[in-house]
C-alpha cells in the first residue's frame, strides 16, 4: 500500500490524514485506525505527523470525540419526557416509527456494543520496566508479576477467562498466581525455550538472551519445551534452566530466595562465574562491562549487594572477586 | 471587526432547517447541527484566548442545555450567530468562575489572539513554547497563512487553492516547506532525547565497531 512509504510530512498533506485527525469523517477515521492496526513499517512517521497536527491545530479536540461526549452528556440528563407532551394536532403526519425500525435499532445497538467490547478485548496490554527499574503489575485475575528491570509482559484482554488465563513474557519476573474456584489454569509463555503452566503458586521466571530459567517458591508448575523435550514438574524450591550455551535442560534444587533477591532490591551471587555476573549486570543496568583479556570468565564470585547506581555495584564486584575497575569512554572493564 | 471565518459550504438555509429539526426534538438534527459548526465555534473561542478543551466543554454545555429545552426555543434567523453569541456568554462565565481565584491580567475577552499565540498558548512546557516560537519566526507570511488554514481551520489542497488562487502544486511545494522548517526546529529535543539515551544504543554501536576491529585484524 502506498501509505506504507509515507513521510510524516506526506501524512500531513493528505486530506484523508487531516480529515481523521480532525474526526470529521468517519470513513476517513475507519481508514485510519485499520492502518495503525496492522503495525505498518511507517507507524512512527504517522505519529509524528499526529503530534505535529496536535501543535499546529491548537490541541483541537477530534469532532468524533467530542460529539461522543455530547451524546453521554444527554444520555446522563433525565429524559425530558417527564415535560408534558406538546399537543399536536390530529391531522399532522407524526413521524412513523414501527416496531420493526425500533427492533432494527435496538439490535444494531446491541451488535454495535458487542463489536466495541470484542475489539476492546483483543487489545493487547503491555507492560514495560526500564534498565534498573523494578515495578510489580497486578493483572485482570488479581495474580501479581513483579517484573526485574528491562522486562515485559504483554496479555490480551480476552485471555483472562474462567477456562484459561495467558501472558507473554520476555526478561525477568516473579509471578504470584491466585488460585480460582474453578481451578483455571495460568500460561507464562516464552519466546524462549519453554512455557510454564501453574494453577495458583508463587515462581519466578527468567528469560533473558543468554539463560533462561524457572525457580519455584510454592506450590507446583509444569515447564513444558517448545522443542520435542519432555515436558518437567517443579517441586518447591526446585530450578530448571537451558542457557545459550547449554540448551539442554537441567534441574536442580536450590534456595529460591537466591533468585527473586532483585524483589528486595538485592543481587545475589552464589558461586556465581564472572561470565553470569557480567550478564546480570548488563540486563540490570544496560551499561556494557568488560572483562579483560587476563581474567578468567570462570572465577566465581558470592555476595549480597544492594541494588543502587552501577558503578557503586561493579566497586563491590572488584573488590569481592580482587579485581580492579576501571572506567573507559565504552563502559567499564574488570581487569586483575 | 470579525475575522471569523465564514463557514465554507454551509449555506444558512441548511442550518435553519437543522435548527427547525431540533425545534421538533429531532435527534439527527441536533447531531448534524454540531457536525456543522463544530469547528467553527471551536475556534471562535480559540481566537478569544480560550484553550481548545475548556471551549469543546462549554460548546457542549450549550448544546445541551438547547436540547434540554428544545421544545421552547424561539425559530432564530442567524442560527450560527445566535450560537457564537451564546458561546461567548458562556465561555465569559468560565472565564469569570475560574478567575475568581487567580489575579486578573487582562488577557481575557476581546482581545483577539494571532495564530501564532494560539498555537504557543496551547502548549504547557516552556521549552515547547519557546521552540515554536522560533519555528514560527522562521516561516514567511505566505506559510504561514497557508499553514494556519490547513491545520488550523482545517482546508483541504483543493479548499486552499480556491481562496487564494494560487495553483495547486504551489500550494503543496509552498506547505511542503514550511513543514519541513517546522518540523526541523521543533524535533530537535527528540535529538536531544536521543542522546540522553546512550545506554541503549552504544552497546550496539561497540560490539558493531568490535566486529569491524575483527575483521580488520
Amino acid at each position: 500500500m502506498k501509505y506504507d512509504t509515507y513521510t510524516a510530512d506526506d501524512f500531513l498533506l493528505d486530506d484523508q490524514f487531516l480529515a481523521y485527525c480532525r474526526g470529521n469523517d468517519q470513513e476517513a477515521v475507519l481508514f485510519w485506525e485499520q492502518w495503525q492496526q496492522a503495525n505498518p513499517p511507517n507507524l512512527a512517521a504517522f505519529r509524528e505527523a499526529e503530534r505535529m497536527y496536535g501543535i499546529l491545530s491548537g490541541q483541537q479536540p477530534r469532532l468524533d470525540n467530542s460529539l461522543q461526549e455530547l451524546e453521554a452528556l444527554i444520555q446522563q440528563q433525565p429524559t425530558p419526557t417527564a415535560a408534558p407532551a406538546p399537543v399536536l394536532p390530529m391531522h399532522k403526519p407524526v413521524l412513523r416509527t414501527g416496531w420493526w425500525t425500533v427492533a432494527a435499532s435496538v439490535a444494531a445497538l446491541v451488535l454495535a456494543g458487542w463489536a466495541g467490547y470484542w475489539f476492546w478485548q483483543q487489545q493487547y496490554v503491555t507492560e514495560v520496566t526500564a534498565y534498573n527499574e523494578r515495578r510489580t503489575i497486578t493483572l485482570p485475575d488479581g495474580s501479581t508479576v513483579a517484573l526485574n528491570s528491562h522486562s515485559s509482559v504483554r496479555y490480551q484482554r480476552s485471555s483472562f477467562t474462567e477456562s484459561a488465563r495467558t501472558i507473554e513474557l520476555t526478561g525477568e519476573g516473579f509471578f504470584d498466581v491466585t488460585h480460582t474456584a474453578t481451578h483455571t489454569p495460568f500460561t507464562v509463555r516464552t519466546n524462549g525455550p519453554f512455557d510454564v503452566q501453574v494453577l495458583g503458586t508463587t515462581f519466578s521466571v527468567q528469560n533473558r538472551p543468554h539463560q533462561q530459567r524457572v525457580v519455584l517458591n510454592t506450590g507446583q508448575v509444569r515447564v513444558s519445551f517448545h522443542d520435542a523435550q519432555p515436558a518437567v514438574t517443579l517441586q518447591p524450591g526446585q530450578l530448571v534452566e537451558t542457557s545459550a550455551s547449554d540448551p539442554q535442560p537441567r534441574q536442580r534444587t536450590v534456595r529460591p530466595t537466591l533468585y527473586n533477591a532483585w524483589i528486595r532490591n538485592q543481587l545475589v551471587f552464589e558461586n556465581a562465574s564472572l561470565i553470569e555476573v557480567v550478564w546480570t549486570l548488563k540486563e540490570q543496568f544496560g551499561i556494557p562491562v568488560r572483562l579483560a583479556n587476563t581474567v578468567s570468565g570462570n572465577q566465581t564470585v558470592t555476595g549480597v549487594l544492594p541494588i543502587s547506581d552501577p558503578e557503586t555495584v561493579l566497586r563491590a564486584i572488584a573488590e569481592l572477586s580482587q579485581l580492579s575497575l576501571t572506567k573507559t569512554d565504552h563502559g567499564f572493564v574488570l581487569s586483575p | 471587526m470579525l475575522s471569523i471565518e465564514t463557514p465554507s459550504a454551509d449555506s444558512s438555509g441548511t442550518l435553519h432547517a437543522l435548527w427547525e429539526g431540533v425545534r421538533r426534538r429531532d435527534y439527527q438534527s441536533l447531531t448534524n447541527l454540531y457536525r456543522h459548526l463544530y469547528s467553527d465555534l471551536l475556534r471562535f473561542g480559540q481566537r478569544f484566548g480560550h484553550n481548545a478543551d475548556t471551549t469543546k466543554d462549554a460548546i457542549n454545555q450549550i448544546f445541551l442545555e438547547i436540547w434540554e429545552r428544545a421544545d421552547t426555543l424561539m425559530p432564530v434567523d442567524n442560527v450560527r450567530s445566535y450560537l457564537i453569541t451564546y458561546l461567548r456568554r458562556k465561555l465569559l462565565r468560565v472565564f469569570e468562575q475560574t478567575s475568581r481565584f487567580t489575579p486578573i491580567d487582562n488577557q481575557e475577552e476581546s482581545s483577539e489572539q494571532s495564530y501564532e499565540d494560539i498555537l504557543i498558548h496551547a502548549q504547557q512546557e516552556e521549552q515547547i513554547r519557546s521552540r515554536l516560537r522560533t519555528a514560527l519566526a522562521q516561516l514567511t507570511p505566505r506559510q504561514k497563512e497557508l499553514i494556519e488554514m490547513r491545520f488550523f481551520r482545517g482546508m483541504s489542497n483543493e479548499q486552499i487553492c480556491q481562496e487564494t488562487g494560487m495553483h495547486i502544486n504551489t500550494v503543496y511545494n509552498t506547505l511542503s516547506s514550511a513543514l519541513k522548517t517546522l518540523r526541523q526546529t521543533l524535533s530537535q529535543a527528540e535529538y536531544h532525547n536521543l542522546l540522553s539515551a546512550w545506554p541503549l544504543w552504544l552497546p550496539v554501536l561497540l560490539q558493531a565497531s568490535d566486529r569491524l576491529a575483527v575483521q580488520i585484524n
